[in-house]
């Protein structure tokens, strides 16, 4: 049994991981919450699912769902979120949850406020072992998370890319001086991180069968508690927050009994950790 | 009794010594110079003596009390007041309401006059006073994110001289200045030294520093390598390795 | 007009609109002390309101306190809880803050929903109203309270604002470490900030709790400290006309788009994002674009007056 709500921890805390990566990424750089990302993955869950409609084929219809979502991502930097880079935070902060707002209704009402399914079946099983199973779905979002977030660790850390960005979110104007393009890095930000957002969009789509307007709001505040639990702009600390977040959740409320509200945890273990280590648990000290 | 004595202080940051056993001492009335090459520590000095860090060792001792152990704010309630090598002005506030900020220490003490409205006649003439002293009259209204450099270091400095201090620490006073406008900055300097107070302060540029200091302290990788008048300083064999090597500054 | 209880009835929609208004007001200035004075991102005011609904909800059902006694009560237990906010926000700063008290917000609201003893998914009902010289409170008399209330906050907002601590608070916005070396024990502000802010939002709601006479736990949920923050940073953060405006504009807004109710949420979010893009500042903020008009018509008409007065004095 135990082994079972491991498993499925781990399932979802890689999907939190994949939400979540997207903001620390915008973050890392621009130093501005981008709540409108919970918007981006939900748009992931509609494009995916409309396309897949249309196409039949869902691997078409989840990379069309990664397109449209990096391309949503860029218009944001563009219009919203570069032009305020010199504004108090509180600005860029409060646009960004008008934007979320707005976009969530904007589903409501071109889409219908009804719970659509999203019926795929994958063509594959699930494997079952040691008394355990892991669901078509659950195997994979397993397999592309790995793939995904593997694919961002190796641009981070093994591509010339990934160092422009390092330094970038170490200190910009170093990097400027540097020779780095910040307009490029900042785009990679908003593109790659969308990008994920959309895939877990549709992995929760069809790992749930439905998509419905107001499905980015329940990741939009849990995935800050993990980003900044992690501590803002880590990468690593991203994924182990939301691993843990996920561990969290899922252990509470499906094997030791639920003591606290779902939602709760992951603000509760929020608060707890940065009373130890205000930075986060990987953030940068001395802010 | 000197104004200000440090004892073997330092300041670690995670095996980096920023400052080790540092003495020194600031005697009443005199301008002392702490220089030294990039990185030797300098405003490191300044924070731990201001106690915004911690010393990790040694002691701080003000008119003859310690204040290594107090917080920042308390420091400067004793009558220690700082200038910021990167300018700190209260961006959105106007010059005169910056003066003020500083003018009104000992009110943020006292619950009794921490409700007291500030705008009063007696504080303007006050404050009136000290912009004349730094030639800032003109701009009172002006929000303090719209000066231009050299004017931000002028009022940096009138804000310190709001706390009336015993000691002005600045750092870096005529850094990113043109040559008219250091100049200016020493005489205002000077001035303030003839009012009777004591002055410390990090400066780069060596003919300023040269000209105006009474005595001076160099630091080099953390420690004190001399110490003494600058026609001393100048020919110290050590403090002329210190600076080869690393870029001369020579104004 | 009277009806048959004596309450007059025309009006009445315009009176509670009016009650929900005044209080929307007070929770804006509230959090302006918080947030726009002395710069401490508070995302989760509502957690504070709804502090002291439920306070004042329980001393008035449970322990049969009159409200004259819970309303303060409340308006001090809150302003306990926002302390130790304030205690919070030394350790975690900024966005660290920021995401910290919408956390704080989900927390409480959580534990009012998942606790027996705040009545839990079903709330606390049965508040009763309060008793003035043995008349109970009839919807004009909430009015008239209320408009007290709000008159309460703006004087405390005013006094604040112009007097050392209010200078103290907006240093530390400004630049908090040079307000320490400047001579101000910022940690102390800032709790004072808090504390005064949140206690603020309790009392709104207690007398909320006692208007509506039945309180749940969605009453003060994230949404609603959204809303409190756009209110100020639409008016214009940090001044006490922007906090009323925003308050007035965002408050009346749900009765205004009444016949587009459809689309309110997408009007509201558009509005949120295009006032952030082009008036960052407020619409009564510093250096607004309406401030800016409202000036130069103001320096026309002078330049007008002085030419009718043919005063050469003046020139």
């Amino acid at each position: 049994m135990l082994l079972q709500q491991l498993i499925n921890a781990l399932v979802v805390g890689s999907v939190y991981a994949l939400i979540a990566m997207g903001l620390t990424m915008v973050y890392g750089v621009l130093r501005i919450l981008h709540i409108a990302h919970a918007a981006i993955y939900a748009l992931g869950a509609y494009a995916g699912l409309f396309s897949f409609l249309f196409f039949h084929n869902f691997l078409i219809a989840f990379l069309i769902a990664m397109v449209i979502c990096a391309l949503a991502g860029i218009l944001m930097q563009q219009f919203i979120y570069l032009p305020l880079l010199e504004s108090p935070r509180i600005v860029p902060l409060i646009a960004s949850i008008g934007l979320f707002t707005f976009m969530e209704d904007l589903y409501r009402l071109v889409a219908g406020p009804y719970i659509l399914p999203f019926p795929v079946n994958l063509g594959f099983s699930g494997i079952h072992f040691f008394g355990v199973t892991l669901t078509s779905h659950q195997l994979l979002i397993l397999v592309v998370t790995f793939i995904l977030l593997g694919f961002v660790w190796l641009i981070i850390a093994r591509t010339r890319i990934g160092l422009a960005w390092k330094a970038t979110a170490q200190d910009v104007e170093t990097a400027i001086s540097f020779g780095v393009n910040i307009n490029k890095i900042i785009a990679l930000n908003f593109t790659l991180g969308s990008a994920l957002a959309a895939a877990a969009g549709v992995l929760i789509g069809i790992y749930y069968n439905s998509v419905y307007p107001a499905m980015g709001s329940v990741p939009a505040y849990k995935m800050l508690a993990i980003v900044v639990l992690g501590g803002l702009g880590s990468v690593t600390g991203t994924v182990v927050a939301a691993l843990i977040i996920g561990f969290a959740e899922t252990l509470m409320v499906g094997y030791i009994g639920f003591i606290l509200p779902r939602d709760a945890i992951a603000f509760i273990a929020l608060i707890l950790i940065l009373m130890f280590r205000p930075e986060g648990l990987f953030g940068r000290v001395n802010r | 009794m000197p104004i200000l004595e440090t004892t073997k202080l330092s300041k670690h940051f995670a095996g980096l010594k920023a400052l080790n056993e540092v003495d020194l001492k600031v005697e009443r009335g005199e301008i002392l110079g702490i220089i030294g090459p990039n990185g030797a520590g300098k405003t490191t000095l300044f924070n731990t003596i201001t106690s915004v860090y911690r010393p990790t060792a040694g002691q701080v001792f003000f008119q003859g009390k310690p204040i290594h152990h107090l917080r920042p704010f308390e420091v400067a309630q004793r009558g220690i007041g700082r200038t910021f090598q990167i300018t700190r002005p209260f961006k959105n506030l106007s010059v005169w309401k910056n003066i003020l900020v500083a003018y009104g220490y000992k009110r943020y003490l006292s619950l009794k006059h921490v409700f007291g409205r500030y705008q009063r006649e007696e504080n303007n003439q006050e404050v009136l006073r000290l912009l004349q002293q730094v030639g800032l009259e003109e701009y009172k209204e002006v929000p303090a994110k719209n000066l231009p450099l050299g004017l931000q270091k002028r009022l940096e400095i009138a804000r310190a001289l709001a706390l009336n201090p015993v000691l002005l620490m600045l750092d870096e006073p005529c850094a990113g200045l043109g040559h008219e406008e250091s100049q200016e900055l020493v005489n205002l300097i000077r001035n303030v030294r003839a009012q009777g107070k004591t002055i410390m302060m990090v400066e780069h540029n060596m003919t300023v520093a040269m000209g105006l200091c009474d005595r001076m302290v160099v630091l080099s990788y953390g420690s004190k390598i001399a110490e003494g008048r600058p026609e001393e300083i100048k020919s110290d064999p050590k403090v002329i390795e210190a600076y080869l090597g690393k870029e001369e500054e020579i104004a | 007009m009277a009806g048959s209880t004596g309450e007059p009835m025309i009006g009445t929609y315009h009176i509670v609109v009016g009650i929900l208004l005044g209080i929307y007001i007070v929770l804006a200035l509230s959090l302006n002390i918080i947030t726009g004075y002395t710069g401490q991102p508070s995302l989760g005011h509502a957690a504070f309101f709804g502090i002291g609904a439920y306070s004042s909800a329980i001393l008035s059902t449970r322990y049969h306190l009159s409200f004259w006694v819970a309303f303060p009560l409340s308006g001090f237990f809150t302003a306990i809880v926002g302390s130790m906010m304030g205690v919070l926000s030394l350790r975690v700063k900024e966005d660290f803050l920021a995401i910290t008290t919408i956390g704080i917000n989900f927390v409480v609201v959580a534990i009012f929903l998942y606790s027996d003893f705040f009545g839990g998914a079903f709330g606390i009902g049965g508040i009763p109203a309060p008793i003035f010289f043995g008349y109970k409170f009839t919807k004009p008399a909430y009015l008239v309270f209320v408009t007290g209330l709000v008159l309460l906050t703006i004087l405390i907002s005013s006094i604040l604002l112009r007097s050392w601590l209010g200078l103290a608070l907006e240093a530390i916005r400004e630049d908090e470490f040079a307000a320490e070396t400047m001579g101000i024990d910022t940690k102390k502000f800032k709790i004072v900030a808090f504390t005064i802010g949140t206690g603020l939002a309790g009392l709104a709601g207690s007398i909320y709790a006692h208007f509506m006479t039945f309180i749940s736990p969605g009453d003060f949920s994230f949404p609603l400290s959204i809303t409190i923050i756009s209110m100020i940073v639409i008016g214009g953060i940090g001044t006490i006309r922007g906090a009323i405006l925003g308050a007035i504009i965002l408050g009346l807004a749900p009765e205004i788009f009444r016949p587009i109710l459809e689309y309110r949420s997408l009007l509201y979010g558009g509005l949120l994002v295009l006032m952030m893009r082009f008036q960052p500042n407020g619409l009564l903020g510093h250096e607004s674009f309406l401030l800016r008009r409202i000036s130069l018509i103001r320096k026309q008409s002078v330049e007008w007056m002085k030419k009718g007065s043919g005063n050469d004095a003046y020139t």
